[in-house]
């Protein structure tokens, strides 16, 4: 599929026409221009029950709950069948609304550390499942200190997987997707990320973890990640600042606190829990994920503990279960927008929608037509 | 009259070793969770949490423990759950965690979920099972466990259409 951009970056009449948002040919939609709150448009009424829920505010994504309010249910209801990717080249965001919808509250546990030991990791997965998480992301870290300048090619979860474990209380199975971090001591080192390095692109979420203050400020400001490492081993070697962190904020980036060290060992839990309170801060809880790192399935940890772990770490309860559930869903949809040629277009093909669903859906898009008219 | 509130924890212990079912005990579990509180929240969160702490319920099958704790320190108490890593016990460690499945403000309710619970884990049992043995064993234990639930309540049923489906 071809995409045509009209006057301003507007995507032409013709082009919304063909991908019929509300005619259900089920393709992802690239709206690059700052989507307006407005209840009609010129076009479909698809469109206008997007454009009512709006999730972007700074050209960052920003996720669909608590931002904007769902305007009705009904608007919400026309979502879920619209499936839609929004990015621009300089802003970058998207409306990835077939997650949003579908993966409301979902957990995701967005750092499980590779090993080439096959058996280990499928065990770690089997874990994850089966404490509830859906989606679990496999780091790969890269460390350019120890002379290793190639990162490694991700592995396909598809084919080390031949069957994944089912999700406990949901019929689908564990989603896995690949992670990469780059441990960063020196400005040489980002080079990987500006450059349209072949290798980063393969992967879906880009981690850096900066370990000064300068590369922090660069990572919060210029980097093309989507998650900032906080370093729990040690104590932290700078002070956060105000600027970068909320420059991080306004771009959609995460910070990442890492659970497992602090589980293991007392003195790494005194530098975890004062880390991530001053962290928190300057941050007041947003943008803040947690993650297990582990290495073994016994270091896992159930959802709700975690969010509960959370409470120690210095945020409220609603911030500690989003930093293990929307937050880490909404650090997947920033990663997402890297995939997209140039930063603009990004088509996908939905997956197939059963025909029970089918039933449900198509009267409400013609209820909102009429609404329109 | 004044009701003294309280929170129920209904967790897992999930472990590697199966061996190490035999030795899940009540005052063991009591004795971990303690000194997990200590390590912590020091002398004052144990003492917050000891008000009326208590191991109400351990089933050494499926490793499901029920907790007892004072509401208003409930999650000081949960906080430190994350940090148990093994089970200890006459010198033998068995690496471990507790996953907590379900918190509620009655015995009652945690009663109920955890037989919602089971019967999921019976039927995940029955999907995953090879044996024919295997599988008439498991099918046979969720016929009896359907027995008991129907006289009980009506709130299992949707539970009891799932298997008429399979």
């Amino acid at each position: 599929m071809d995409w045509v951009y009209g006057p301003n970056g507007i995507l032409t009449k013709t082009t919304i026409t063909r991908c019929k948002l509300g005619g259900r040919t089920g393709d992802w939609v690239v709206w690059p221009f700052q989507p307006k709150i407005c209840s009609t448009t010129p076009y479909t009424s698809g469109i206008s029950c997007l454009s009512a829920l709006c999730i972007v505010q700074g050209g960052s994504f920003l996720g669909i709950e608590h931002r904007e309010p769902v305007r009705n249910y009904k608007s919400l209801r026309a979502m879920r069948d619209a499936d839609a990717v929004v990015s621009a080249p300089s802003t970058r965001f998207v409306w990835c609304l077939n997650y949003c919808f579908s993966s409301m509250s979902v957990f995701a546990d967005l750092n499980v550390s590779y090993t080439s030991d096959v058996k280990r990791l499928q065990s770690i997965l089997e874990t994850a499942a089966h404490l509830g998480y859906s989606t679990v992301a496999i780091n790969h870290i890269a460390d350019f200190q120890e002379k290793k300048k190639e990162i490694d090619k991700p592995v396909c979860p598809s084919e080390l997987f031949p069957s994944l474990p089912i999700v406990q209380g949901k019929s689908k199975p564990i989603k896995v997707v690949t992670r990469l971090t780059l441990i960063t001591s020196d400005p040489s080192h980002c080079n990987v990320l500006r450059s349209t390095s072949p290798r980063t692109k393969l992967y879906d979420i880009v981690a850096v973890f900066p370990k000064t203050e300068k590369l922090f400020h660069a990572a919060c400001t210029s980097l093309d990640v989507d998650l900032i490492c906080i370093s729990v081993t040690e104590k932290q070697p700078f002070y956060f600042r105000r600027p970068p962190i909320n420059a991080a904020i306004e771009r959609g980036i995460f910070f990442e606190l890492v659970y497992t060290p602090s589980i293991k060992d007392s003195t790494m839990r005194r530098y975890t829990i004062s880390n991530a309170l001053s962290l928190m801060q300057i941050c007041k809880g947003k943008n803040v994920i947690m993650s297990s790192s582990a290495e073994r399935p016994l270091e896992l940890r159930g959802p709700y503990d975690v969010a509960t772990l959370g409470l120690l770490f210095g945020l409220s309860e609603a911030d500690a279960k989003a930093a293990v559930s929307s937050n880490c869903r909404a650090a997947l949809l920033h990663g997402e927008t890297r995939k997209t040629a140039f930063g603009i277009v990004y088509t996908m093909k939905k997956h197939q929608v059963t025909v029970t669903e089918e039933k449900e859906t198509v009267p409400v898009c013609k209820k909102a037509k009429t609404e329109e008219t | 009259m004044v009701r003294f509130k309280s929170r129920y924890l209904l967790c897992e212990i999930v472990v590697d070793d199966p061996l190490c079912r035999q030795i899940i005990s009540q005052g063991l579990v009591h004795s971990t969770l303690k000194e997990a509180l200590i390590r912590a929240h020091g002398d004052f969160g144990f003492a917050c949490c000891s008000v009326s702490f208590a191991v109400k319920y351990v089933n050494a099958y499926t490793g499901i423990v029920l907790i007892r704790c004072r509401k208003a320190f409930y999650q000081l108490f949960w906080s430190s759950l994350p940090f148990i890593t093994c089970l200890e016990s006459r010198g033998q460690r068995f690496p471990c965690f507790f996953n907590t499945l379900h918190v509620s403000g009655t015995i009652r309710t945690c009663q109920k979920y955890l037989i919602q619970y089971n019967q999921k884990q019976l039927l995940r049992l029955l999907q995953n099972s090879t044996s024919d043995v295997e599988r008439k064993l498991i099918e046979r234990s969720i016929r009896s466990s359907l027995e008991d639930v129907d006289d009980e309540e009506d709130g299992q049923r949707s539970s009891e259409d799932e298997l008429e489906h399979q």
